[in-house]
């Protein structure tokens, strides 16, 4: 019972990283209907920005995040304009080549600020742990899973309520249609980037804390979101975030008792199967037409 | 052009030539140790991506695993090899990549554009956690696989880089002279259809499904091969060498060469390999001027370096480029032949309906756009199809296609055509015409129209590797009907242009002669005059007819009450998904029911 309860906290938190990773470029999918290749990166430069403006610039975690997720809101507002705005309105190819062309610069650029050694970041909850039940479940775990159900809930929030969601939604229904009643669709796919590239800052000062920063960081919680993506149906927000959890708790749990060699390909061989069987999404209607 | 003239322009020449000027600079530039494995490391990763460009370049298809399967042929080899020679090593890699390939993507098939990028992303991590995990298949810790057995033919072993270079350039030349056979071969007309638009390439009738799956399939093999090869030359793996950078370095080499010619991949590598060796002292910014290159190159040079090399010759004179269609010579030929409809099946009643529609309907979400048509052709006949806007005329072909999800009974000439599937009602010799004409602009007229021929004999890969005097037979047959359907329409002047060079109303046409091409034995047409002027539709009418004499049977949806009055014997009428009226043409524009539901503008409008 312990060892379960464990394994289902941290694929809890897991899930709720996934989901926030899922949430960002799923956000400039909406607007832009584009997917960002960069958006691990994203979280990467998140993570190192956190270390640098806390272990480097000696700011407390506080004002140290906060400035590293500013920075990313900055760094995703330029990436719109550098390699999304020029493209618009080309093919789908061409666009996702220039946020790949994207990630290739991120990652190194990264790599030469910051060398290639792993880096630590250090968090105001670090190496305390929660007890319940007979196991012990480190808080940072607990701080991501809550952190994120709010984030989660304010984004529904603004994309249900507010003006600025249904702005969204329209260009994501329809953008020229959009375009033609009035919405910004520039200012729109700006505010988007900036947001998600704030959102994978905030999953990178999350997630750095649990082991070490390094450049791998965010590549693989990128292909957990897509994969999170595609279960719970592309587009789909509350599918999006549920399909987080249900990988991590499977990955964690189902890999935890029995495929543990290759629990980490358990995402993915679940992913490939929902697309062969449901591309549409485990929790979205509709014909299984090609997506 | 003479016979020498053709054979110093013939792409088989330029590839006899590159193979000898890559062995001549070996020879006389290329010296030390190193020079020689920077050397083969050009020619092995212009392999891996030759096979990325079946898969991306020419299929269109954004896959991520090239490296992976690079990898999977490398481990797969050094596993069967182990106690055997390295051929069957290099067999079984070809069998592991394939099988894999295939599998995968028919599992993925109904995936497109993301969804497929992100399911060869995974299907790429997948493998990479096998090759670092597997020991008992890697033959290593950790897939550090070492003591790999290397390439021997009749006892002499290809132990060093110098003589692994023949050996890749082999390979090189092979893959290189497989893409020249399928660029010469119906493969690269369909691949392109099936890439630029699916379904109207499925109503043709083009294999979309198998032509997707064999590039995949290809290109992944040939990653495999040079993957096998690789680590035979190198005596070991690891699961790094194939993992992100060589991953995101196809791609860079692709898109940076050139993704429209087969001369790109090669290019690409060169530069991937050899510009970091000139800037050595900027190797730290290698990734971050490489990752700038691409977005830059995409928004500047999408045609990448091959297509500078081409603008820099057009400037100096040179003629244009040949294109990714290489046209198709217009060779002389026989007189106008009468069309030879599709050939009659048995159980069809010759005096029957050759179509007949029972209870056909379509629904979108709530909407129900058609609803329960009952319809039959004549063999023979042309029948008019009118209606309102929106009253369910197109979706009602759209679902006899196959395009829509739809419910119902169609049968023709006796057999039950399956619904929703595109493509299926193309095996009775049903084809169609769209409202917009669908052509495709990266074809050549004559390549467009040969998308519709009846005969698939003699078209597939193999049949353009192994039996090409085979596939020359059939293609000049082909090329004939084609023509003549070019001439019947007025087009065969432009056999040889390319669609893009086209105006509206000759798509138009070009559309029709495709359609006529396919030997149809019954045709649907949505909106033939759309947008034509008066002359231009009475073209279209006095075509239509003579189509309907050579045996054809024709389905007209059209707004225009004198053009359908003009050719058909009967109308039916649409309004709301139903339909409301089927008779002579006299009779039913006089119907007051007709007249209310769709021809009452008449009254105000004088």
């Amino acid at each position: 019972m312990p060892k379960f309860i464990a394994l289902l906290a941290s694929g809890t938190a897991q899930g709720a990283i996934v989901a926030l990773a899922a949430l960002g470029f799923l956000l400039i999918y909406k607007a832009t209907g584009v997917v960002n290749f960069a958006q691990g990166d994203l979280i990467t430069l998140g993570a190192y920005l956190a270390v640098w403006t806390t272990a480097e610039l000696g700011l407390s975690w506080l004002p140290g995040y906060a400035l590293a997720i500013a920075a990313m809101f900055v760094i995703g507002v330029l990436l719109e304009r550098v390699a999304y705005a020029p493209l618009r309105g080309r093919s789908v190819h061409v666009v996702v080549i220039a946020t790949l062309g994207a990630a290739l610069v991120m990652r190194t650029a990264i790599g030469i600020w910051q060398g290639t050694r792993p880096k630590y970041l250090t968090s105001p909850v670090a190496s305390r742990v929660w007890r319940v039940a007979g196991a012990a479940v480190a808080l940072q775990r607990v701080v991501i899973v809550v952190v994120t159900l709010v984030v989660v809930a304010l984004v529904l929030w603004v994309f249900q309520r507010t003006a600025v969601g249904r702005q969204l939604r329209a260009v994501a229904a329809d953008r020229e249609t959009a375009r033609l009643y009035g919405v910004r669709v520039n200012r729109l796919s700006m505010a988007a980037f900036g947001t998600s590239a704030a959102l994978a800052g905030l999953a990178g000062v999350l997630i750095g804390p649990l082991g070490s920063v390094d450049q791998n960081l965010g590549f693989g919680v990128m292909l957990g979101g897509f994969a999170a993506a595609i279960l719970g149906g592309f587009g789909n927000l509350i599918g999006v975030v549920v399909g987080g959890f249900l990988l991590g708790v499977t990955e964690q749990v189902v890999g935890g008792y029995w495929v543990r060699t290759y629990k980490s390909a358990l995402p993915f061989v679940l992913m490939i199967l929902v697309i062969a069987v449901r591309p549409q999404g485990l929790l979205t209607r509709g014909a299984g037409e090609r997506l | 052009m003479s016979a020498a003239e053709r054979w110093r322009a013939s792409p088989y020449m330029r590839l006899a030539a590159f193979m000898v000027a890559v062995a001549l600079w070996r020879e006389v530039r290329v010296s030390g140790l190193a020079g020689e494995n920077t050397y083969n490391l050009w020619l092995f990763y212009a392999t891996v991506v030759v096979g990325f460009w079946f898969v991306f370049g020419l299929a269109g298809q954004f896959a991520f695993s090239q490296a992976a399967f690079a990898g999977l042929g490398g481990y797969a080899s050094n596993w069967a090899s182990r106690d055997n020679s390295f051929w069957v090593g290099l067999v079984f890699a070809v069998v592991v990549c394939g099988a894999l390939a295939a599998l995968f993507a028919l599992l993925v098939r109904r995936a497109s554009h993301f969804y497929f990028a992100i399911a060869t992303l995974a299907l790429g991590e997948i493998l990479h956690l096998l090759f670092t995990r597997w020991d008992a298949f890697t033959g290593g810790l950790g897939g550090e696989a070492i003591g790999i057995r290397p390439i021997s033919i009749n006892g002499y072993v290809f132990s060093t880089s110098t003589r692994v270079f023949w050996f890749l350039l082999a390979m090189l030349g092979l893959a290189l002279l497989a893409g020249m056979f399928l660029q010469r071969s119906p493969v690269l007309r369909e691949t392109i259809a099936t890439r630029d638009h699916e379904s109207v390439a499925a109503t043709l009738g083009t294999p979309v499904l198998r032509l997707r799956v064999s590039m995949f399939v290809l290109g992944s093999v040939v990653a495999g091969v040079s993957g096998a090869v690789f680590v035979a030359w190198k005596g070991f793996a690891t699961p790094d060498a194939f993992g992100l950078e060589l991953g995101i370095g196809v791609f860079l080499m692709l898109i940076l060469g050139g993704v429209e010619s087969l001369w790109g991949p090669v290019l690409g590598a060169a530069f991937y390999v050899y510009i970091p060796q000139w800037l050595h002292r900027f190797s730290e910014y290698k990734d971050v001027i490489y990752g700038g290159l691409l977005v830059v190159a995409v928004l500047v040079v999408p045609e990448g370096l091959v297509g500078i090399g081409r603008r820099l010759y057009r400037l100096r004179g040179g003629p244009g480029p040949p294109g990714l269609a290489p046209s198709l010579q217009t060779a002389g030929r026989g007189g106008l032949r009468p069309l030879r409809p599709s050939r009659s099946r048995s159980g069809g009643d010759p005096g029957g309906p050759v179509v007949t529609s029972e209870d056909v309907r379509v629904r979108f979400g709530g909407v129900v756009a058609v609803d329960g048509v009952s319809l039959s052709l004549a063999r023979e006949e042309i029948l008019g199809l009118v209606g309102p806007n929106g009253s369910g005329k197109s979706t009602f072909l759209n679902a006899l296609c196959g395009v829509v999800p739809a419910s119902g009974h169609v049968t023709v000439d006796g057999h039950r055509v399956p619904l929703g599937r595109p493509g299926a009602i193309r095996r009775f010799g049903v084809l169609r015409t769209y409202q917009a004409p669908q052509t495709y602009s990266h074809l050549s007229c004559l390549d467009d129209v040969m998308l519709s021929t009846a005969d698939r004999a003699a078209s597939g890969m193999f049949v353009s590797w192994l039996a090409r005097p085979v596939m020359h037979r059939h293609e000049r047959e082909r090329r004939e009907r084609a023509l003549d359907a070019l001439e019947r329409v007025g087009l065969a002047g432009l056999a040889d242009a390319s669609v893009a060079s086209l105006p509206y109303g000759q798509r138009r046409l070009l559309e029709l002669a495709r359609a006529i091409a396919g030997e149809p034995l019954v045709l649907l047409l949505d909106e033939p005059s759309a947008g034509l002027s008066a002359a231009e539709t009475d073209e279209i009418a006095a075509l239509l007819r003579s189509i309907r004499e050579d045996g054809t049977a024709l389905l007209v949806v059209d707004h225009k009450i004198d053009f359908i009055s003009a050719i058909a014997s009967r109308v039916a009428v649409l309004e709301l998904g139903a339909l409301v009226a089927v008779g002579d043409v006299s009779t039913i524009f006089d119907d007051p029911r007709v007249i209310d539901a769709y021809l009452g503008i008449e009254e105000h409008a004088g």
